[in-house]
């Protein structure tokens, strides 16, 4: 079968009536559950799995890789509305995501990401098609030495995220590193700062120290100012859908950056797919005009940044799934899982002789996007309105649904105290200033900087910092780190000789 | 205890987690500890410059999260003597709500303590009621049932009706 045949016919598959019927159930059910906190796209495959078996192979691709496919998209739902991450994808667009709808703008901030979120996943699968007959040489490249880098790359990226003070973005990064160690050590069995408590034993999980970290704050911030999220009239519901998805579409060139970063970020297994929001998050913020002073407080191009690049990394996570068949992610791994059920084996055979599949799942991308796009966007109105609903009978039903994310993550009561713990910490974290997001980063990365450490230094002991390319990177994290002091150096010294 | 008290414990805390990371992570075995002392080690010196840079650009950031500092902005109305009253109280409420998640039960405790703060801020009964009954719907139709997500009965209530 020739590429221009498996491209037609991986069309022609999904848009078979059951298929298609299945992908549709499939962004239904995913939109659905994932606006609950701590319910991702994991659950809803595990839920589905079952279900799958007993379904013809495409019926079973278009119902498991549309669950994975949209459940970024309305990830931001919540995010935006009540800061309330609805997955781990979604956690950086709540920092202009939210703000904007506190400022009366919830429409404009949905529409501008569910826009972004659709153009991002056509992108994504776009680079997928391209780079199938390119990708081997690229992963092949990078060792575990670059990959602790580029871990450190990620950690560097947050001091962008911490204004005029960088060192306390740095400091909560590294916290949140700590806080990634905490349990019962992987290799050598040793309990690290566990204090004989069963639940660290475990170690702590992303979704209570997320929910903890920005529900629990924000929803005191919501007790504490006494007024609705939105303190203002909300605009024009269908001129700020409107103006949102011109926002997406008038930053074209913002949309292709993000995306690109959230497709690098995708195809490095292991890296985390929940890290390339941040990342696309901290480019914009240092690329965009302005962005200094306006990122944080409700700027659209946060958003679209955000959702551009979780909706791409799918796309780009896709990449080392199926070519070498190693899923870029947990989720991934489920979805891999749920390939093998029906008979389709991701590697060499994939590419190949059954690459109608492969476009299959392209398809499915871009179709599935689109169309969760669209659903959201129709029913803006009734999401954005949530906005103006009084503190009081907003705070105690999330806080309670939340309880419950914390507690379904691994059906432990102890992740309740944990949610609980760093809600407090994040609330005074926020209150003096410190930022938050780098902990999770921190804490999303940890275990993989710890991996790959521990395999560089035996593989070449602390010489690993001086290969080629970890080299190369560590003394341009060090440049990035260092430009605005030497900035200040060097004017102040142009400064002194003028005088 | 003022918020510039707050923040010197804040920073104190942080810096004496490090410090105790640091030393309990020189007690581990070289593989198990490299991650936690390289972490520590650098974030001790950070900590401190971070200290001075605030210390230093004091004036105009007292109590005030840092306008660019890439997380949510605190505003007036967050800090003022009413709102920490209110943020006392929301306190008091959740730490009950757990211990009566823990008490009575996820499906009892919660929509119970849902229906107290409704009632607590002056909600019409009505309203409140619907809303508790709300999330026992989503509680019991939605986790329990949809997810199959098994919700744990009270300690109390195991007590009191077996389990």
């Amino acid at each position: 079968m020739n590429t221009w045949d498996a491209v037609w016919a991986g069309l022609i598959h999904i848009l078979e009536p059951t298929a298609f019927l299945y992908m549709m159930l499939g962004i239904v059910i995913s939109s659905t559950l994932v606006a609950l906190p701590g319910i991702g796209s994991k659950t809803a495959i595990a839920l589905l799995l079952p279900l799958a078996f007993t379904l013809d192979k495409f019926e079973a691709i278009c119902l498991i890789v549309s669950v994975w496919a949209v459940s970024n998209t309305a990830n931001s739902i919540t995010s935006i509305l009540f800061a309330v991450p609805g997955g781990s994808g979604s956690q950086a667009t709540i920092l202009d995501g939210y703000p904007m709808a506190r400022n009366g703008e919830a429409s404009r901030a949905l529409s501008a990401a569910f826009t972004s979120s659709a153009l991002g996943g056509i992108f994504g699968a776009i680079v997928l098609a391209i780079s199938l007959p390119v990708l081997k040489p690229l992963v092949i490249l990078l060792g575990p030495p670059e990959f602790f880098v580029l871990i450190l790359f990620g950690i560097a990226m947050v001091s962008t995220l911490s204004g005029k003070n960088k060192a306390k973005g740095l400091v909560i990064g590294i916290l949140g590193l700590l806080v990634s160690s905490v349990g019962i050590h992987l290799v050598s069995g040793i309990p690290r700062f566990t204090f004989g408590n069963l639940t660290l034993m475990d170690g702590l999980n992303l979704i209570p120290v997320t929910i903890g970290l920005f529900a629990i704050p924000e929803l005191i911030s919501l007790v504490a100012s006494g007024s609705s999220i939105s303190k203002m009239e909300l605009n024009n519901l269908d001129s700020g859908r409107r103006q949102g998805m011109r926002d997406s579409l008038t930053h074209w060139w913002l949309v292709i950056r993000s995306s690109l970063v959230g497709v690098w970020v995708g195809m490095i297994p292991g890296l985390g797919s929940s890290v390339a929001d941040w990342f696309a998050y901290g480019h914009a913020r240092a690329t965009e005009k302005g962005a200094e002073e306006t990122f944080g407080k409700g700027d659209v191009r946060g958003v679209i940044a955000v959702d551009s690049a979780t909706n791409a990394k799918e796309g780009g996570s896709l990449i080392p799934t199926l070519a070498f068949g190693i899923p870029g992610s947990s989720t991934l791994a489920l979805v891999f899982g749920g390939l093998l059920i029906v008979g389709v084996k991701p590697g060499k055979e994939i590419l190949t002789t059954h690459l109608d599949v492969t476009f299959s799942f392209i398809w499915l991308l871009i179709i599935a996007s689109v169309i969760t796009s669209l659903l959201c966007i129709i029913f803006i109105k009734p999401l954005a309105k949530a906005t103006q609903v009084r503190p009081t009978l907003l705070v105690p039903v999330i806080c309670a649904v939340s309880l419950v994310g914390a507690f379904a993550n691994s059906n432990n009561f102890g992740d309740i105290i944990v949610m609980a713990t760093f809600g407090v910490f994040g609330y005074w974290l926020r209150l003096h200033g410190w930022p938050r997001p780098p902990l999770l980063l921190g804490l999303v990365l940890g275990p993989e900087a710890e991996r790959h450490l521990w395999t560089s230094y035996q593989l070449y002991e602390w010489e690993f910092v001086l290969r080629p390319i970890t080299g190369s990177l560590l003394i341009l994290l060090i440049l990035i780190l260092g430009w605005p002091t030497l900035k200040a150096l060097f004017a102040k010294l142009q400064q002194g000789e003028q005088v | 205890m003022s918020l510039t008290v707050s923040r010197t414990v804040l920073s104190l805390s942080l810096l004496a987690l490090f410090t105790y990371t640091l030393l309990a992570g020189l007690d581990m075995p070289f593989r198990a500890s490299m991650l936690p002392v390289l972490a520590s080690g650098l974030a001790l010196p950070l900590t401190l410059l971070a200290i001075y840079i605030e210390w230093k650009t004091d004036n105009d950031t007292k109590n005030q999260a840092d306008d660019s500092s890439g997380d949510l902005a605190v505003s007036e109305s967050e800090v003022s003597v009413d709102a920490f009253r209110r943020v006392r109280y929301f306190f008091v409420w959740f730490v009950c709500l757990i211990a009566c998640a823990h008490l009575l039960g996820f499906l009892i405790g919660l929509p119970l303590m849902v229906l107290i703060y409704l009632l607590a801020h002056r909600e019409p009964l009505k309203l409140s009621i619907f809303l508790s009954f709300m999330v026992l719907v989503i509680l019991y139709g939605g986790f329990q049932k949809g997810l199959v997500l098994p919700l744990p009965e009270g300690i109390l209530t195991m007590m009191l009706f077996g389990g």
